[in-house]
C-alpha cells in the first residue's frame, strides 16, 4: 500500500541515477533508491525526480 | 537547479545541498561499474543541462500567464491538432512536458496518465486543472532526458510542443522509446523547421530570438530526430510547420547520427 504516491506508481518508477527500484520513506517524505541509496523528495504528493534535487545518501533522519 | 516554485515549503527538511555532492570518479553512479553509458553522470554540468535549467526557470516564471500567452496558438489550430493526435492514445499514457495540463481533457479511454514536467509551477497548474476536470493524472517533476520509469512501462507516450525547447531532443526521444512498449505508440505534436529553403533560413535566424525570449527553437528537425533516436515513424501528418507524428519503438535500429543539439 502506497502512502505517498498514487497506487501502482512507485512500481513503474526507477532511480534516474542507477535505474534501481525505489521505496517510500514517510519522514521526510521521499523515495529512496534500494540500490544506490539516494533519495528524491516528495512535495505535495509530487515526487521530484530531478538530478539536481537528488539527496545523496538518502538524507534520512538517522544520518 | 534553482527551483522557483511559488508555493511555500514550510515542511521541507533541510536537505544537504545536492551541489555539494560529487561522487568519486570510480563510483558506479558515474558509470564506473554500472551499465555502459555515454551520458554524463549526475552532477556533471553540460551545456545541455545548463540550457535545460534556463528552460525550467523560464517556464516557472511564465506559468501563471502561459495559457493566456498560448491562447492564440490554440485558436489557430493547436487545439484541433491535439485532439486529433491524442485520439490515438491507448492504455497507460506517459505525457512528457505536461505543462499546465492542456492535453488532459483530450485523453479518452485510457487506463492511466502520468505527466511529467520540469517546472514546479506548471505542474501546480496541471494539478489544479486535473482536479477541476475530474481527470486522474499522476504528476511528477522530472526531466525528459532522464525519465524515472522502468523500460516498457507505457502503452502510449505523448509530447506536444515540447521538443522545440528540450536541450537534447535525440536523447529525450530515446528515453521515450525506452519506456514505451514495443507494440506501443509515441505521439508527437511539434512545429519544425520549414522545408522550404528560404523559410528554413528565416527559421534559423528567428531561432536566435525565440531561444532568448521564449526558450524554444523555430528550426528543430523533429522528424529527423525521431529517426536518429531509433524510433520508426508509422505515420505523420504535415500542415505547414506542424507535424503530428505517430512513432513506434524500433529497438534494433541504429541510433547514430541525428541533429546537433545547438542549432
Amino acid at each position: 500500500m502506497s502512502e505517498l504516491l498514487p497506487e501502482g506508481l512507485i512500481e513503474i518508477m526507477q532511480c534516474i541515477i542507477c535505474t534501481g527500484s525505489l521505496s517510500e520513506r514517510l519522514e521526510p517524505p521521499s523515495l529512496v533508491c534500494d540500490d544506490c541509496g539516494v533519495a528524491y523528495p516528495v512535495e505535495d504528493g509530487i515526487p521530484i525526480m530531478l538530478e539536481d534535487e537528488v539527496i545523496p545518501g538518502g538524507g534520512g533522519l538517522d544520518e | 537547479m534553482t527551483r522557483s516554485g511559488n508555493r511555500p515549503l514550510p515542511n521541507r527538511p533541510a536537505w544537504p545541498s545536492p551541489l555539494a555532492w560529487c561522487p568519486p570518479e570510480d563510483s558506479p553512479l558515474l558509470g564506473g561499474a554500472g551499465p555502459a553509458s555515454d551520458e554524463p553522470g549526475p552532477g556533471v554540468r553540460t551545456p545541455e543541462s545548463v540550457e535545460q535549467q534556463a528552460v525550467t526557470r523560464r517556464y516557472d516564471r511564465m506559468a501563471s500567464l502561459y495559457d493566456v500567452y498560448d491562447a492564440p496558438m490554440e485558436l489557430m489550430g493547436t487545439r484541433r491538432r491535439r485532439g486529433r493526435l491524442l485520439s490515438h492514445a491507448r492504455g497507460s499514457v506517459l505525457e512528457v512536458g505536461v505543462g499546465t495540463g492542456r492535453n488532459l481533457e483530450h485523453y479518452g479511454e485510457v487506463s492511466r496518465v502520468c505527466g511529467i514536467d520540469v517546472s514546479t509551477r506548471m505542474l501546480a497548474r496541471a494539478k489544479r486543472r486535473a482536479a477541476q476536470a475530474g481527470v486522474g493524472a499522476d504528476l511528477l517533476e522530472a526531466d525528459a532526458h532522464a525519465l524515472p520509469f522502468a523500460d516498457d512501462e507505457f502503452d502510449t507516450s505523448v509530447a506536444t510542443c515540447v521538443f522545440c525547447s528540450v536541450a537534447d531532443p535525440v536523447r529525450a526521444l530515446r528515453e521515450l522509446g525506452r519506456v514505451t512498449r514495443a507494440d506501443g505508440r509515441i505521439l508527437l505534436l511539434e512545429h519544425v523547421r520549414p522545408r522550404h529553403r528560404l523559410l528554413g533560413r528565416l527559421a534559423d535566424i528567428a531561432t536566435a530570438v525565440t531561444r532568448r525570449l521564449f526558450g524554444f527553437r523555430a528550426n528543430r528537425r523533429t522528424e529527423e530526430n525521431v529517426l536518429a533516436a531509433g524510433l520508426e515513424i508509422a505515420d505523420v501528418r504535415r500542415e505547414g510547420v506542424w507535424r503530428e507524428i505517430i512513432a513506434v519503438p524500433q529497438r534494433c535500429a541504429s541510433t547514430d547520427g541525428g541533429e546537433d543539439t545547438g542549432s
